[in-house]
């Protein structure tokens, strides 16, 4: 093993035994918890038999298996964007409903403004 | 379920202004969203007030006095306490007009570019029983100090429209217009901030009600020009309004 490799695999191995954890416990959604660990066992082993990911790119087409871990971590980022944003409009649109409700739960009218110039 | 026309009247309506007896006026809910427009608000409610005693000032987390000047001016206020923008005002304001019982609702401006004789206008074909959603039209009607590069964007959202929505009308951008009761309850903005304007046109398109156009008259002020969205919006708008059409 490389010195890469002692700093790197033992990380991975934490972050494996720590979503273990969690999923145990069972805190936090079960199939994000388990996405994560096929996320960190993927790169664990990339880490651990680079070899491997080289096969794999050339049957692909590729050369390297840097290039083919650069591609995915790539794509992956762009679909990681793209459910965020999806998540973060949902959370918009929450938000919006709920301050709609306040909103028409308390209309105001001639002879309140006063009030609601203080409160402001 | 909603009966879908198949031939929706998009005709345009170039009949006089017709005038509304008060027992018609006493169901008319105007919406108006406001955002910082203190200055002018209170002006356009004692304008519209003047005929329509039911007017809905939705005041979206405006800075200044706002809300204080439309409850003064006799509106009925609510207050979003944080900016949520204009497409979720409108919704706000047609959620409590259905509410207190409106029969029509109408959307209004409240940096008075639109004008009260209007709000007959558009009623009108609504109280005939002609259609359920009338569209103001300024390139029907009329509009003063337009800029040519605001024309020419009004223009190119009415071309996108006609492509994306596959909706023939000669102005999509317009925020004057009059819903049924049946037709307002039937509407639901999503998109709170200014591409709710194309989402609402392809929901008049989907709910299975008729509508058509009037000939609305829209005048640009100074200050409705500095209040108003930036070209450079445009694309804001479209992103919105296309992610949301591919997300749903």
């Amino acid at each position: 093993m490389n010195a890469f490799q002692w700093i790197v695999l033992p990380i991975l191995g934490l972050l494996i035994v720590e979503r273990f954890v969690a999923l145990l416990r069972g805190s936090g959604q079960r199939r994000v918890a388990l996405f994560w660990v096929a996320v960190w066992i993927g790169a664990a082993v990339a880490i651990a038999w680079p070899e491997l990911t080289t096969s794999i790119a050339e049957q692909l087409g590729l050369r390297r298996g840097a290039d083919l871990v650069m591609y995915f971590a790539i794509l992956f980022s762009f679909v990681g964007f793209y459910m965020i944003y999806v998540r973060m409009r949902r959370l918009d649109a929450n938000l919006t409903l709920l301050v709609r409700k306040l909103a028409i739960e308390n209309p105001l009218s001639m002879g309140d403004q006063d009030t609601s110039d203080k409160s402001s | 379920m909603a009966t879908v026309q198949s031939n929706p009247d998009v005709s345009a309506e170039s009949t006089a202004a017709p005038s509304l007896p008060p027992e018609v006026r006493e169901k008319v809910y105007i919406v108006i969203p406001a955002y910082n427009e203190g200055e002018k608000v209170g002006t356009v409610i004692e304008e519209v007030r003047a005929l329509y005693p039911n007017v809905v000032v939705v005041d979206d987390g405006s800075k200044d006095e706002s809300a204080a000047i439309s409850a003064r001016a006799g509106a009925k206020v609510l207050r979003h306490a944080i900016n949520r923008g204009q497409g979720a005002a409108l919704q706000t304001g047609i959620d409590f007009a259905i509410l207190q019982g409106a029969e029509f609702v109408v959307t209004f401006d409240s940096d008075g570019q639109h004008r009260i004789e209007d709000i007959p206008v558009l009623i009108a074909p609504i109280l005939e029983g002609k259609w359920d959603i009338s569209l103001g039209s300024r390139f029907l009607g009329g509009v003063e100090n337009i800029k040519l590069s605001r024309k020419w964007l009004l223009r190119l959202g009415v071309l996108f429209t006609r492509i994306v929505s596959r909706v023939k009308i000669t102005d999509t951008h317009n925020g004057l217009r009059a819903f049924s009761r049946r037709a307002a309850q039937r509407i639901q903005i999503t998109l709170d901030r200014m591409a709710h304007a194309s989402e609402l046109i392809d929901q008049v398109r989907d709910c299975g009600l008729p509508y058509g156009e009037v000939p609305v008259h829209i005048r640009y002020t100074d200050y409705s020009k500095a209040k108003g969205q930036s070209s450079a919006g445009a694309f804001k708008i479209i992103f919105h309004y296309l992610f949301k059409r591919m997300t749903s």
